[in-house]
């Protein structure tokens, strides 16, 4: 038997930019200060504030050329507003993702909620949803985009995600 | 590092230039060898290696890949065979990453020559 190692890294800091200056720190200003306030007074769950908290933290990572020295692509103000859109669909019982930035400049939304248990949704910056789950023995992937509402294979992928280990 | 104890997917994920996963075969190697690959080749160009992913040849086969060697670097090879579209190679990459085991590298961080805390 052939085994084989990678390597797994920290991740890369992102450089420091003069917040006055750069074309980044305006795009955050305009991406987040939509979301500051509460949108018309609606009440998150708490997992929701956490999941977009982590959002705006991705997207801030993300908006840095080359940040993983590898070529990455920044991470569109659009990608973001899909990604927030998506997380706002997202039904209650979902726990809260872990949420990246992709080197294709996609923001990544990921569930691992154990061994063969795990989600994973691309969102790009045309709204696109290149998505991937594993449940046990059951594999779902495909392309879908966001509109009004969580596309259906998406919704039955968030089922099975949840659904109680049989 | 994955905190979950589990191989992260995106661990095993190939570039998107290429579409290939750098590995090293290691076969028959000490832990301190296998940990003096990381030193040698990775963390040069890539920083610490905090953490490594072990997975059986079989499993790559099995998902309908391939193991390309090279050797260059000395027990250097590639997954390859990776599908184009994302949501594919992903859900191949979430497989592989089920079949992989986790091994954290001994030793505190701060011990280790080079390191730099992130942030």
């Amino acid at each position: 038997m052939t085994n084989i190692a990678l390597p797994q890294f920290h991740p890369v800091p992102t450089t420091n930019v003069d917040p006055a200056l750069s074309r980044e720190a305006e795009s955050v200003r305009r991406a987040l200060g939509r979301i500051a306030p509460e949108a018309g007074g609606q009440v998150r769950s708490s997992a929701k504030r956490e999941a977009l908290a982590r959002l705006n933290e991705a997207f801030v990572r993300g908006l840095a050329y080359n940040r993983d020295g590898e070529g990455a692509l920044p991470v569109e103000e659009t990608a973001y507003e899909y990604a927030r859109r998506l997380i706002e669909l997202l039904p209650i019982d979902v726990p809260v993702p872990e949420i990246y930035p992709e080197p294709d400049g996609d923001l990544a939304i990921e569930w691992d909620l154990g061994t063969r248990r795990v989600l994973s949704i691309s969102v790009s910056r045309d709204g696109t949803l290149n998505y991937a789950g594993l449940f046990g023995r059951r594999k779902l992937h495909g392309v879908e985009f966001l509109g009004d509402r969580i596309p259906p294979a998406i919704w039955i992928a968030l089922t099975e995600l949840v659904r109680p280990e049989r | 590092m994955p905190e979950s104890g589990r191989v992260k997917p995106r661990a095993l994920e190939p570039w998107r230039r290429d579409l290939r996963t750098s590995v090293f075969v290691i076969t028959g190697l000490a832990e301190d060898a296998i940990w003096e690959l990381g030193r040698r080749h990775v963390e040069p160009t890539r920083g610490p290696v905090l953490a490594r992913a072990d997975l059986a040849e079989r499993a790559i086969t099995q998902v309908g890949l391939r193991l390309e060697r090279d050797d260059n670097p000395p027990r250097h090879a590639s997954i390859a065979g990776w599908p184009s579209d994302k949501h594919a190679w992903r859900s191949i990459a979430q497989e592989l990453a089920a079949a992989a085991e986790l091994h954290v590298r001994p030793g505190e961080p701060a011990e280790r020559p080079g390191y730099e805390p992130p942030g």
